[in-house]
C-alpha cells in the first residue's frame, strides 16, 4: 500500500518536474566587453523563484519519500561511483542557516576519512572528505554527461561550463643564472632558454551552470584525486550551488527608469557620475538572496570604485561597493563568488531532533522491554497456578 | 628696506623647505633596523583617483613595527611620498642616495595607486634626464630607464632594501606584462639584478596581482569596512609573531583584503603575488647540498630565519655550481 503511494507521488513528482522544465525560457546573449550601462536599456532579464527541498517530516506517513537523502546520494556521485555506501555511513548531526537557506550537515567516516556534507535546502552544498586536500590529484573533466549521473536536473536554457584551473597557491620558477665554480674560480651565465615550471599548491577546478546565457554564482568548484591513491574517493573537496528545482521565473526590463535609479543610488555613496554612460558593465551574474530568488546582479565600475547591483523585480539593491588601489580596469584572477562555508559550520547547531527521536526510542523500548516482562511475569504465574 | 627684508625671508624659506621633509621623521631613540613607509592617498596632482585609507594602513603599520622597539622609520604621505626615492638613477643635487631613500632601508612599503609592472605618487619629481615622473617601475619602461628601481648596497654598510612590499593594484600581475613586451622575469633582470649585471641584493617583492581593496561598503547604510587598515595591520602581527614576509602577506591578504557583500559573501578576493629566489647549491654529481628558500624568510628582529643577500651566500665546501631559481608565486 505504502508502496504504491511512493510510486504515485514519484509519478507526480516527474510530471512537475517536466512542466517545470518546459516553461519557455528565452536565451539571452550577454556581452562583457567594457560596455557602458546604457547599452543595457531596454534588455529582458529574469528573476528566478526557487522551490525548497522537502524534507520527509513534511509529508505525512510517507517517510521514504526523504528529498534530502537523495539529493545527498545525488551530490556524492561528485566524489564517489559508489555515494550509497557513502552515504549509509552519514548521519545527521547538525542543523544551520545560510541566508534563508536551512542548512543539513551529515557527518561519518568511510573507510577511515572523515566526511562531512552540508546540504542546503536551496542548491548549496560541499562535501569535504579529510581537510580536503589530496597528494594525488587529477583533472575532473567534468561534462553535462557527468552532472546527467548525479542526477542533477539541467533545465531548459541550462548549460554548464568549465571555467578554469586554479590553485590556493601557484609557483612559476625558471633558473635564472648559473654560476659554475671551478677550482675556485666563479663564472656566472644566465641560460638562453630556461625551462618555466609551474607548481600548483591544492589545485580545483571551478565550473558553472548557465541559465539564459548567465551563470550562476557561486560556481561549481571541485579538487579530483586519484580513485587508486585515495581509496576510491574521485573527489576529495566540493563546493557550489545547483539551484534545486525552479519553480517560478518573473521577467524584468531595465527601463530608462530602473537605469536611473542605479545611477540614483550610487550617486547617494558619493559617487561622482552624472549619467549611466559613465558606468562601465564589468559583469553580470545570478545571485541567491532571501526570498528563494536568483537575481541578476550587475558589477558596475566607475574609475577605481565598483559596485555591485542587484536587481529584484521592483527594487534595486546595492549589494556592495569597493575601491581599488588602481584603475579598476582588470580584475584578473577573480574566482567567482564565494560563501564561507568555515563561518556556516562554525554556527551549526548540533541537531536535537536526532538525538530525541534516539532518546524516544529508548523510552519506547524501555517501555516494551517493561510491559513484556510484566506479561511474562503474568504468564509464569499464572501457568504455576494452573499446575496445583 | 621692505624689499630687502622680504628678500631675507624669501632666501631664508628656501633654505628651510629642503630640510622640511627630512625633519618628518620622528627623532627616535636608536633602533636596530630601519623602514620606509610611503602612502599616497591624494592623487589629484597627477589626475588620478583619490584613496581612503591607505594612509591610516600605512601609520597602523608603522606604529605596530615601532612599538616593539626594533625599528625606527621613515613615514612620507601624498607630496611628501617622492617617486624619487625608489630611482635607481639619482636625482640631480645627490651624490649619493639620500639617507631616507628606500635603498639605505632594511625593508620599504609603499601603500598607493599600482599597475602592471609600477606604482604610481601622488606628485611628479624630475628625473636625471631631466623629464618629470610620478611612477616607479620594476622594469625599464622603454628607452627611458629613468624611473625603475634596483635596490643595492650603495655605501657598503651592509644596509639595503631585503624586501619590499607593495599594497598597490596589479604590480605583480604576471600575466598583463606581455602587454608591456615584458614577462614577470624581466623584474628579476631590471629589479634584482641591475639588468642582469650586478648580483642580486634584493630578498624579495610581495604585492598583488589583482586589484587590492582600499574599502568596501556592503550595503548602503552599512559603515566602511578599511579592508587596506585590516590588512596591514595583520601583515604586522604575523610578521611581529615571526611569520615568514610572503606567509604574513599571503594570509592577511587572504584574509582581510577581499570584498563582502551585503549576506556575507565574498564577490572579490585579493590574489596576493611574490617575487623571490631559491638558491641551490650543487657538487659535481648535481646533487643539491644546499638550498635557501627566500619564501621561508622572515623579519629582521622578529624571526630567526634571515638569509643574506643572495650573492652572499655562504657556498659549502664541494660546491660546483650555484643555481638562482627565480620564483613567481601567487594566491
Amino acid at each position: 500500500m505504502v508502496d504504491e503511494i511512493i510510486a504515485k507521488f514519484r509519478i507526480v513528482l516527474l510530471l512537475l518536474i517536466i512542466l517545470v522544465s518546459s516553461i519557455p525560457l528565452a536565451t539571452i546573449t550577454y556581452t562583457y566587453e567594457g560596455q557602458d550601462l546604457n547599452n543595457y536599456l531596454n534588455r529582458n532579464l529574469k528573476i528566478y523563484i526557487l522551490e525548497r527541498i522537502q524534507s520527509p517530516r513534511e509529508i505525512e506517513g510517507i517517510i521514504s519519500l526523504d528529498e534530502y537523502r537523495d539529493r545527498l546520494n545525488h551530490v556524492l556521485y561528485l566524489i564517489s561511483k559508489d555515494p550509497y555506501e557513502i552515504a549509509q555511513n552519514l548521519s545527521l548531526t547538525g542543523t544551520t542557516k545560510y541566508l534563508d537557506e536551512n542548512i543539513m550537515i551529515y557527518e561519518g567516516t568511510y573507510k577511515g576519512h572523515r566526511i562531512i556534507v552540508a546540504l542546503g535546502d536551496l542548491g548549496h552544498f560541499m562535501i569535504k572528505i579529510d581537510d580536503g586536500e589530496t597528494g594525488a590529484y587529477c583533472m575532473c573533466n567534468l561534462t553535462e554527461n557527468i552532472l546527467k549521473v548525479t542526477h542533477v536536473i539541467l533545465y531548459r536554457d541550462m548549460e554548464f561550463k568549465y571555467s578554469g584551473q586554479y590553485a590556493e597557491q601557484t609557483a612559476v620558477s625558471r633558473i635564472g643564472r648559473i654560476c659554475n665554480i671551478t677550482n675556485g674560480t666563479t663564472t656566472c651565465y644566465t641560460p638562453g632558454t630556461s625551462e618555466v615550471t609551474v607548481s600548483l599548491i591544492n589545485p580545483y577546478e571551478i565550473y558553472y551552470f548557465y541559465i539564459d546565457g548567465i551563470r550562476i554564482e557561486p560556481p561549481l568548484r571541485i579538487r579530483c584525486s586519484i580513485p587508486k591513491f585515495n581509496d576510491g574517493f574521485q573527489a576529495v573537496y566540493v563546493e557550489g550551488f545547483i539551484p534545486h528545482k525552479i519553480s517560478n521565473v518573473i521577467n524584468i526590463t531595465l527601463t530608462s527608469k530602473r537605469i536611473s535609479s542605479i545611477v540614483d543610488l550610487l550617486k547617494q555613496e558619493n559617487i561622482d557620475i552624472s549619467s549611466p554612460d559613465e558606468l562601465v558593465v564589468d559583469d553580470t551574474y545570478l545571485v541567491l538572496i532571501p526570498g528563494q530568488r536568483l537575481i541578476p546582479v550587475f558589477k558596475l565600475r566607475h574609475q577605481n570604485i565598483v559596485a555591485w547591483i542587484g536587481l529584484n523585480d521592483n527594487e534595486t539593491i546595492l549589494l556592495s561597493l569597493a575601491s581599488f588601489t588602481g584603475k579598476g580596469t582588470t580584475n584578473t584572477g577573480d574566482q567567482g563568488l564565494r560563501i564561507d562555508w568555515d563561518d556556516i559550520l562554525a554556527n551549526a547547531s548540533f541537531d536535537k531532533t536526532s538525538t530525541r527521536s534516539l532518546l524516544e526510542n529508548s523510552f519506547t523500548l524501555t517501555i516494551m522491554a517493561i510491559i513484556v516482562m510484566v506479561f511474562s511475569i503474568i504468564y509464569i504465574v499464572s501457568k504455576r497456578r494452573s499446575r496445583h | 628696506m621692505i624689499i630687502r627684508v622680504s628678500l631675507v625671508i624669501l632666501l631664508c624659506l628656501l633654505l628651510i623647505i629642503p630640510m622640511i621633509r627630512s625633519l618628518y621623521i620622528i627623532d627616535t631613540l636608536p633602533t636596530e633596523y630601519n623602514i620606509l613607509i610611503e602612502c599616497v592617498e591624494d592623487y589629484s596632482i597627477v589626475g588620478g583617483t583619490d584613496l581612503k585609507y591607505v594612509c591610516d594602513a600605512a601609520v597602523s603599520f608603522r606604529n605596530k613595527l615601532y612599538d616593539t622597539g626594533k625599528y625606527d622609520y621613515w613615514y612620507y604621505s601624498d607630496s611628501l611620498a617622492w617617486p624619487s626615492d625608489w630611482w635607481t638613477k639619482e636625482v640631480s643635487g645627490y651624490s649619493n642616495y639620500p639617507i631616507y631613500h628606500a635603498y639605505r632601508q632594511d625593508y620599504a612599503v609603499f601603500l598607493g595607486h599600482g599597475n602592471e609592472g609600477r606604482f604610481i605618487f601622488g606628485i611628479m619629481k624630475t628625473a636625471s634626464n631631466g623629464y618629470d615622473y610620478s611612477e616607479v617601475w620594476l622594469v625599464s619602461k622603454g628607452p627611458n630607464g629613468y624611473t625603475w628601481m634596483y635596490p643595492y648596497d650603495d655605501n657598503y654598510d651592509e644596509v639595503y632594501t631585503r624586501w619590499i612590499t607593495l599594497f598597490a593594484s596589479q604590480v605583480l600581475n604576471a600575466d598583463a606584462y606581455p602587454n608591456m613586451g615584458y614577462s614577470i622575469s624581466d623584474v628579476f633582470y631590471y629589479t634584482f639584478t641591475n639588468q642582469g649585471s650586478s648580483p642580486a641584493c634584493l630578498h624579495g617583492i610581495v604585492g598583488a596581482r589583482t586589484e587590492m581593496v582600499d574599502y568596501y561598503k556592503p550595503c548602503t547604510i552599512c559603515s566602511e569596512v578599511p579592508a587596506s587598515v585590516n590588512t596591514m595591520n595583520d601583515y604586522a602581527d604575523r610578521l611581529i609573531s615571526g611569520s615568514s614576509i610572503t606567509d604574513a602577506w599571503f594570509n592577511a591578504v587572504w584574509t582581510y583584503n577581499n570584498v563582502k557583500d551585503i549576506f556575507g559573501n565574498i564577490v572579490f578576493q585579493t590574489s596576493p603575488a611574490a617575487l623571490y629566489y631559491i638558491v641551490q647549491f650543487k657538487d659535481s654529481q648535481g646533487r643539491i647540498i644546499a638550498s635557501y628558500d627566500y619564501k621561508n624568510e622572515g623579519m629582521l628582529g622578529f624571526s630567526s630565519t634571515i638569509y643574506p643577500a643572495p650573492f652572499q651566500l655562504e657556498p659549502p665546501p664541494g660546491t660546483a655550481q650555484i643555481v638562482y631559481v627565480e620564483v613567481y608565486l601567487y594566491g
